[in-house]
């Protein structure tokens, strides 16, 4: 909404140099995200995921968040016991992910 | 069946490809014709990462993995054999047992680590009479220990064995 918009400090141009460096950044944080939706995922989680997945550090120390909000599709929230989430809405080319990942099998652990 | 026999209809390419360029590599070979190709990975979040990744920048790509309820599976199985998705990414497991034939290119992408179940994998491929393909990206960091089998299956199926893969498994 407007209000929410407004107070937006951060704009999307910051984030240039990252994005001419890393081109496919937005498609691979997207399905990170994705190979997560059952659950979503927290910052700390992305960064490793990110680094195991591309061979690369996650290109960004600060603001993260902000960061993670400029890209398409993704969202963010607070749990009760206060840790941050993000997920990831379908698109019309990963609906079909989407709607697999989410009604899967609960995993019992993280790993693999 | 015999093993090594299975497969002379099938051309085995391998390719070296570390850990880290296996995704270039498999973009670029699947630009040059992606239906019909399941590609085998090794874990669950790497087989959703790649179908997300290239349904989103390439071409449409489903998934199967043992967290996938039967359901679910036959339906990604479906989708992919009537072309709705060019390319299905499984991870071994779930693969098995699952009627899946008479693919035009199977992809090996994480090696597997015993040599039945490479002859399995690429046994998808090349039936009756009809010529198939199967490529597999070799990590010397990690794959080594199959080399040699390997180098078998290639001999005994009339394959050329690529230099790095002798020099590896000789």
């Amino acid at each position: 909404n407007s209000t929410s918009c407004s107070n937006m400090t951060i704009l999307d141009d910051s984030y240039i140099g990252v994005r001419d460096e890393y081109p496919d950044i937005d498609a691979e944080i997207r399905a990170i995200l994705m190979a997560n939706a059952q659950n979503g995922v927290t910052i700390s989680s992305i960064k490793n995921e990110y680094r195991n997945m591309t061979g690369n550090t996650f290109p960004l120390r600060d603001n993260i968040t902000d960061f993670l909000l400029t890209i398409p599709y993704v969202t963010a929230e607070c749990c009760v016991s206060g840790k941050r989430i993000f997920n990831i809405k379908p698109t019309e080319d990963t609906r079909h992910l989407h709607d697999m990942v989410v009604n899967q099998r609960q995993r019992e652990n993280g790993n693999s | 069946g015999v093993v090594g026999g299975a497969c002379s209809d099938v051309k085995q390419d391998i390719f070296e490809v570390n850990k880290f360029s296996k995704r270039s590599k498999l973009m670029e070979i699947l630009r040059e014709g992606a239906e019909g190709t399941i590609v085998f990975v090794e874990t669950k979040r790497g087989a959703d990462f790649l179908a997300s990744f290239f349904s989103e920048t390439e071409f449409p790509t489903t998934s199967i993995h043992g967290d996938r309820l039967q359901s679910q599976r036959e339906q990604a199985l479906r989708d992919f054999k009537n072309g709705t998705m060019k390319v299905l990414i499984a991870t071994s497991v779930a693969s098995r047992g699952l009627d899946i034939k008479n693919v035009k290119h199977v992809i090996n992408y994480d090696m597997p680590t015993n040599i039945d179940d490479y002859v399995h994998r690429i046994g998808r491929t090349g039936r009756v009479g009809n010529s198939g393909r199967a490529t597999s990206f070799f990590d010397p960091d990690q794959d080594r220990l199959i080399a040699g089998d390997l180098i078998k299956i290639l001999k005994g199926s009339d394959q050329d064995v690529p230099d790095f893969l002798n020099e590896i498994g000789g």
